[in-house]
């Protein structure tokens, strides 16, 4: 399975990256990082339909970009993307706001609160397998 | 032979004699005539000769003349006829005739005589003294020196002087005194012999002693040998001259009127050409008599009043006298106001001219018109009075009445004058009204007061007036006056027991009245307001003009409504008034009072004031909440998270030293900024809570940048970043030390944290401008700068960060905005990206 994290904390990606290594959800090269939403954006519109991760862990405060405008940003150009690749939040946030916007977005496939837990990273296998 | 000799004799005496001699036969026709009928006659003998005498004889004559024939013819002799005959020449000749008839010869035998002379000379005499008798000259003859010879019969009848009484008096003993030097004048110039002179208007006393006007001619026969004497034939002119007198004493009447006539009088002939003026006109026209007669009057008027002239001058040339008004503008003397009466002057049935007076009435005209215009007007101002209003005479008559009298009485008002005020006071005037219309009329005082008639059920206010002709009552329904004055006393109870304050104002916004409240309330008594707006003397400095001009436009709606107006008392105290107003309205809706009911509210108004800085304390304080709400959430959670999931990690995973290392390294990095974050809401929490007041001192801002630069000395070298500070040593602002410090030292870390690494950093601190007003710092640097739109207004928000791959913790922005707000500045901030960044800062 193809996983995007977009975080801009260190930490943050290598926490989740530890998880899904240690969940055997993805191997260390399905693995792709970026810290920067504009670096993933850039990432997504480079690799091809064909080549689109099929899951993107998407944070919400970020600089320069952040997740709610990295959402605009596929929803206006590439609304197809959502048939092939599902996106996760994934923040510290725990304003009951954030979870409700994010649910009414159709891009997303899911809202997890950090630390991911065992049954996030589950709900991750299952909805990536049931695409795959 | 003797016999032939006496025949020729006869025959020449027949034929030489000077009388007719003439033979007719029996049917009167001539047989023969002799020389002196030819003669006489002046005709031939041819034209005799077996003619018929008729032929010669005078028509008025013929008949007597065939009679006399006749009786010759029958035998009768007839002496002495007269006939008369016609001559040749056609004058008649008188002929006294003697006839006889001889029968043998059938032939009759005429013997006439021309007796015209005498005849003529007899009836002359006749017919003399016939005059005599009866003519009515009177005659009279004098010797030379006026002596009566003779006096006829005309003067007994005329004068009652017998002949006898005359005859040998002197004629000047018998003329008036005044008359006898005319007389004597007259006689002595003009009576040369055979001469006759005419003395005319003279005075001579009849039997009877009175004065008879003669006139008398007298002729110079004292040489004629038939009369020898001064013969006069007078007349009796005593009617003629008294007639004559009677005549020049109108005409001179006549002409003093005209000449004294004080209106214009001049005569127009027919043609309209004025032949005679008199003094008034001559001196109105300003011109000479000459100058005015013999033209036409429209000479001196203007053209369209001339038009009008001649056509009343036609209309009095019918006969009949003409009177018009008419407007005359004349020169610049302005209108004139005329009285023209034209009369036609009529002479022997003929109308000659016409006279016309012409009377200047432009005074009397406007003063006419002043008077009338006057009447109707005290007429209309008598129908306007809205008093009901009635004068009586002396005799307490009623004189007048108007229209307002009628409604009041109900009674028309036609009937009402010459009534006796006591028949409408048995109507519905009581008493009250006689005594007090007495009293006037006794004291000659006006008088005025207020009485109840029952009848109607009415309250009137009696005013009554002495004038000239009586009195003068003017009657004011004031029912409804009385009323509202009652019911406002029971108002006045009712409102001066409340405790609000109670205002009565005008239609002019004066006050009419204010109750114990209103004085209560704002220290002013009723006499400190009377007569004044009581309302804009309770307005002071706070008071919202535009809510007392909103009061203004709605107390005209004439609706009652309520507003809160900030007031002063009497003793300058401020206060909040609740203010009922309530328009009161006449009939025709216009507002005429002012009722305003004043209510404290002045602890309700300082409630809501401290009730709405509360509000906005909280608004504030939950604005504060919602973004701790948020660090936390963001911020504070995020560090913890990570933590949270680095521990499992670690539990879970691989325990090897190798494989904790980077673990335990995050861990240790998370809960620094754990640690740092709660420092930062330390840091924010201290400046909101302190609330420092800013110290008045002023504060050098050099050291301020040179302790800043001194923090950064290191990072800046290792770096090699320069900072520029050009900044005056005297330059001072108001403000916090420590707070400065921090502006500055956040300014630095920014601009050194997100330097460009492609170019060493350069930081430039200027001074822009340091007056009374306040100070302007330029911060700028050389670094990566930011978008600017991105940013947006996020840019001071705590914890924004607008650099990926930074330490910054979006912290920075956000202290130097809340201390420079501390010191009641402003920031301002422009940025392009890869070239900088500049704030400008603005400091007291």
């Amino acid at each position: 399975m193809k996983v995007y994290i977009v975080d801009d904390e260190e930490i943050g990606i290598f926490i989740i990256s530890q998880k899904l290594l240690i969940e055997n959800i993805a191997g260390e090269k399905d693995i792709f990082a970026f810290v920067s939403a504009k670096e993933a954006l850039n990432a997504l519109f480079q690799c091809g339909y064909e080549n689109l991760p099929d899951i993107l862990l998407l944070d919400l405060s970020m600089p320069e970009m952040d997740g709610w405008q990295f959402l605009e940003a596929i929803e206006e150009m590439e609304p197809k993307w959502k048939k092939k690749c599902r996106v996760f939040i994934l923040t510290s946030s725990i304003v009951p706001s954030d979870e409700a916007r994010a649910k009414g977005n159709s891009f997303v496939a899911g809202f997890f609160r950090k630390p991911i837990s065992v049954e996030d990273i589950r709900t991750l296998n299952s909805m990536g397998s049931l695409i795959a | 032979m003797e016999a032939s000799l006496d025949v020729v004799a006869w025959e020449k005496i027949i034929k030489s004699s000077p009388d007719l001699i003439c033979t007719l036969d029996r049917n009167g026709c001539y047989k023969n005539i002799n020389e002196a009928c030819e003669n006489t006659f002046g005709l031939e003998r041819e034209d005799f000769i077996g003619k018929p005498f008729s032929a010669l004889v005078h028509p008025d004559d013929l008949d007597l003349t065939r009679d006399s024939f006749m009786a010759v013819v029958n035998g009768r002799k007839v002496n002495n006829f007269k006939n008369r005959k016609i001559s040749k020449s056609g004058s008649e000749i008188y002929i006294q005739w003697s006839g006889v008839y001889s029968p043998e010869e059938e032939v009759m035998l005429c013997v006439g005589r021309d007796i015209t002379e005498q005849e003529l000379s007899r009836q002359r005499d006749e017919l003399h003294q016939a005059l005599l008798e009866i003519g009515s000259d009177m005659l009279a003859l004098f010797d030379a020196d006026l002596t009566f010879k003779f006096s006829g019969t005309s003067t007994i009848k005329k004068m009652g002087w017998e002949p006898e009484q005359l005859i040998g008096t002197n004629a000047f003993d018998f003329i008036h005194p005044d008359d006898l030097p005319s007389v004597k004048d007259a006689l002595s110039k003009g009576l040369p012999e055979g001469g006759s002179v005419k003395i005319s208007d003279f005075r001579f006393k009849d039997a009877k002693g009175k004065w008879r006007w003669l006139e008398t001619v007298i002729s110079n026969q004292l040489v004629n040998p038939a009369i020898k004497a001064l013969v006069a034939s007078s007349i009796d002119i005593t009617e003629r001259v008294s007639s004559r007198m009677k005549l020049q004493e109108s005409e001179q009447r006549f002409r003093s009127l005209f000449d004294h006539h004080l209106d214009i009088v001049l005569f127009q002939d027919v043609e309209g050409i004025i032949r005679d003026v008199n003094p008034a006109t001559t001196s109105f026209f300003e011109l000479r008599r000459e100058e005015i007669l013999n033209r036409p009057l429209s000479d001196f008027i203007c053209s369209n009043v001339a038009d009008t002239c001649i056509l009343n001058l036609q209309e009095a040339l019918k006969g009949e006298p003409v009177r018009v008004e008419m407007e005359v503008p004349y020169k610049d003397k302005g209108v004139f106001i005329f009285d023209v009466s034209k009369i036609p002057v009529e002479v022997d049935g003929e109308i000659i001219g016409v006279y016309s007076i012409i009377r200047d009435i432009t005074e009397f005209s406007r003063s006419n018109k002043i008077i009338r215009r006057q009447a109707e007007k005290l007429n209309n101002i008598m129908e306007s009075i809205t008093d009901a209003f009635f004068t009586l005479d002396k005799n307490w008559i009623i004189t007048y009445a108007n229209k307002e009298l009628e409604k009041l009485f109900a009674t028309d008002r036609r009937e009402l004058p010459g009534k006796s005020f006591w028949d409408l006071a048995e109507k519905s005037i009581i008493q009250n009204l006689y005594n007090n219309c007495f009293k006037v009329v006794e004291t000659g005082k006006a008088a005025s007061f207020e009485t109840y008639l029952e009848g109607d059920n009415k309250w009137v206010q009696v005013r009554a007036f002495p004038s000239e002709e009586g009195l003068s009552v003017f009657l004011d329904d004031i029912t409804e006056k009385v009323k509202s004055q009652q019911e406002l006393e029971k108002l006045s109870l009712v409102a001066n027991k409340t405790t609000n304050g109670v205002v009565i104002l005008d239609a002019d916004g004066i006050t009419e009245w204010v109750n114990e409240g209103f004085t209560k309330l704002t220290g002013y008594s009723f006499s400190e307001v009377a007569g004044i707006n009581s309302c804009k003397l309770l307005q002071g400095e706070e008071t919202d003009f535009l809510i007392v001009k909103s009061i203004q436009e709605r107390i005209q709606r004439g609706k009652p409504f309520k507003e809160e107006l900030v007031n002063y008392k009497k003793s300058g105290e401020k206060m909040w008034l609740l203010l009922d107003m309530t328009p009161v309205l006449n009939e025709a809706g216009e507002v005429t009072k002012l009722i305003i009911i004043q209510t404290d509210i002045t602890f309700k108004k300082e409630t809501e004031a401290a009730r709405l800085e509360l509000t906005k304390d909280l608004f504030r304080q939950n604005k504060d909440l919602q973004q701790f709400s948020y660090i936390v959430s963001h911020n504070l959670r995020s560090p913890v998270a990570n933590a949270m999931g680095l521990i499992e990690i670690i539990n879970s995973g691989d325990k090897s030293p190798e494989s904790l290392e980077l673990p335990l390294t995050y861990l240790k990095t998370s809960v620094h900024q754990l640690d740092a974050v709660l420092r930062d809401l330390n840091t924010i929490l201290s400046i909101r809570d302190k609330k420092e007041p800013v110290e008045n001192r002023r504060i050098e801002l050099l050291p301020v940048f040179q302790q800043a630069l001194e923090d950064f000395k290191d990072v800046l070298k290792a770096c090699g970043g320069e900072v520029d500070i050009e900044v005056d040593q005297k330059v001072l602002v108001k403000g916090n030390k420590a707070y400065l410090h921090s502006i500055f030292h956040n300014l630095l870390s920014n601009a050194i944290k997100y330097r460009s690494e492609n170019r060493s950093l350069k930081v430039r601190i200027k001074c822009i401008s340091n007056s009374e007003k306040g100070t302007v710092i330029s911060f700028s640097d050389n670094g990566s700068g930011f978008d600017m739109e991105l940013a947006g207004d996020k840019l001071f928000k705590l914890y924004k960060r607008f650099h990926t791959r930074s330490e910054g913790r979006g912290l920075g922005l956000f202290l130097i905005k809340t201390h420079i707000e501390a010191l009641e500045g402003h920031i301002e901030v422009t940025s392009t990206v890869n070239k900088g960044t500049k704030f400008l800062i603005y400091l007291k």
